[in-house]
């Protein structure tokens, strides 16, 4: 394995993994906010969560590179806070991928809180707890299948990332090539063998996440049953 | 919290380096400039990354922001603009290589061009400089016969090549430089010369490596590793 790869493979764990932390600190208040609200806002935000499921990753990210570029409010202010630029960045990638990864995260957390009784909640509210002992007592142990299904989905997600991350990112090794752009290099300069080895190990690395969730969902099923 | 620092220690980048030349190139120099940039690591002890797109690309990254040193452009015109909107640095700019087109899987380029049979691919016109090239060598009266022939835009150069080279089409107008010696050579007088030129950019001013990168360029040294992949010495 060449240094350039162990590079791309470094930074694609480490963007799925920040994408995920951040996911699941943003995703799990909106996801309870969406399952206990019926009005019309939340179903617009919930529309919102879901839209990067159905639009290209070109549209997505032409606006956040439009978005991003260092002329604009949000990148001459991000240059002032931070001292370095945001478009092309690792931090670029970080935020394009929290936006489209966020529909696989909050949506089974949403699923999960909506199924959780309210009549629980209130019982624990008479025994004394807090809205954040409720959640962490009552709540988090319902859930805790939903949250590992999120952040593998999420993660994977984020792994398998492609458009989006060529069009805010570039291709620029150790800063913004990822994985999935490090093999369409290869395969553009015609290294069918490295490019043989990044892919059939992002398949098999794909395959076993997905194998073990499901798995685990499986036989918790059957012990809940 | 434990989560918090996670986060900020993760995205503490560990290639913000002084001794770095970050270079964009067209696709068409990029094998090239591996060798170049092997011997420059080796003799000053700079690290070089790089990468590869068209230069209408690179164009607009640089635009948006990208974080290159330097720019290698397969033409003249899009380091002329990036130097006049003050994304170059001025005087910083000057011709490397004189590209030439060659079409790949033909003995006799103008009998293939001519008919329409035979698919072709060439560069996107819209981004590659030697895409517009391979678009006006199609254009001319003797092959407007041909106009129905199935055309396979690639995205630069080399994805041209790498079309011909998988057999997905019969012809490919590219570079001289990624024909390995295949091929025929197109007429220089079918299209308007390829100049392509580097230019230093504003924010690899400081960077004392990106300096030292590009006298390296100028040097007999490289000038001979430019001729030797298949490029004309500008005029």
């Amino acid at each position: 394995m060449s240094e350039g790869e162990l590079i791309a493979i470094w930074l694609t764990l480490k963007l799925a993994s920040v994408t995920t932390v951040l996911l699941l600190l943003l995703g799990t208040p909106l996801a309870w906010w969406l399952a206990r609200q019926r009005s019309n806002l939340s179903a617009f935000v919930e529309s919102l969560v879901a839209l990067p499921l159905i639009l290209p990753p070109t549209v997505l990210g032409f606006y956040l590179l439009l978005m991003l570029a260092p002329q604009t409010a949000l990148g001459r202010a991000w240059e002032q806070l931070t001292g370095s630029q945001l478009a092309f960045s690792f931090n670029a990638l970080v935020i394009g991928s929290v936006i489209y990864s966020l529909p696989f995260v909050v949506q089974p957390l949403q699923t999960a809180f909506s199924r959780v009784p309210v009549g629980l909640l209130h019982a624990a509210a008479t025994l004394g707890a807090n809205p954040l002992d409720q959640f962490k007592s009552v709540v988090l142990p319902l859930c805790k299948r939903s949250f590992i299904t999120a952040a593998s989905l999420g993660f994977a997600h984020t792994v398998g990332e492609f458009g989006v991350v060529l069009m805010i990112g570039g291709n620029i090794p150790g800063e913004t090539q990822v994985i999935s752009i490090a093999i369409y290099d290869q395969v553009e300069s015609l290294q069918f063998d490295q490019a043989h080895r990044l892919a059939a190990g992002l398949v098999v690395f794909s395959a076993l996440l997905l194998f073990f969730l499901y798995r685990s969902n499986r036989q918790n099923f059957w012990r809940l049953h | 919290m434990r989560a918090v620092i996670l986060v900020f220690l993760l995205l503490s980048s560990p290639l913000l380096r002084a001794d770095l030349v970050r270079i964009a190139t067209a696709s068409n120099f990029k094998s090239t400039l591996i060798e170049i940039n092997a011997l420059f690591e080796a003799r000053y002890g700079h690290k070089t990354l790089l990468s590869s797109a068209s230069t209408g690309t690179l164009y607009n990254q640089i635009k948006y922001g990208a974080p290159f040193d330097v720019f290698f452009a397969a033409d003249s015109a899009s380091p002329l603009k990036l130097e006049q909107s003050g994304f170059g640095v001025a005087g910083q700019r000057f011709c490397y290589a004189r590209g030439s087109l060659v079409l790949l899987g033909s003995k006799n380029s103008a009998a293939d061009l001519a008919n329409p049979r035979l698919s072709l691919a060439i560069a996107n016109p819209n981004t590659a400089p030697y895409g517009r090239a391979a678009l006006e060598v199609l254009h001319r009266p003797e092959f407007s016969g041909a106009a129905s022939r199935k055309l396979v835009r690639a995205n630069n150069a080399i994805q041209a090549y790498q079309h011909w080279h998988s057999s997905t089409v019969r012809l490919a107008l590219v570079p001289l430089s990624l024909s390995a010696g295949q091929g025929t050579d197109i007429p220089p007088d079918w299209y308007t010369p390829i100049e392509q030129h580097v230019i230093a950019l504003r924010r690899g001013q400081d960077n004392p490596a990106a300096r030292a990168y590009l006298r390296w360029i100028r040097s007999e040294k490289v000038r001979a590793l430019i001729d030797n992949a298949g490029y004309g010495a500008c005029l």
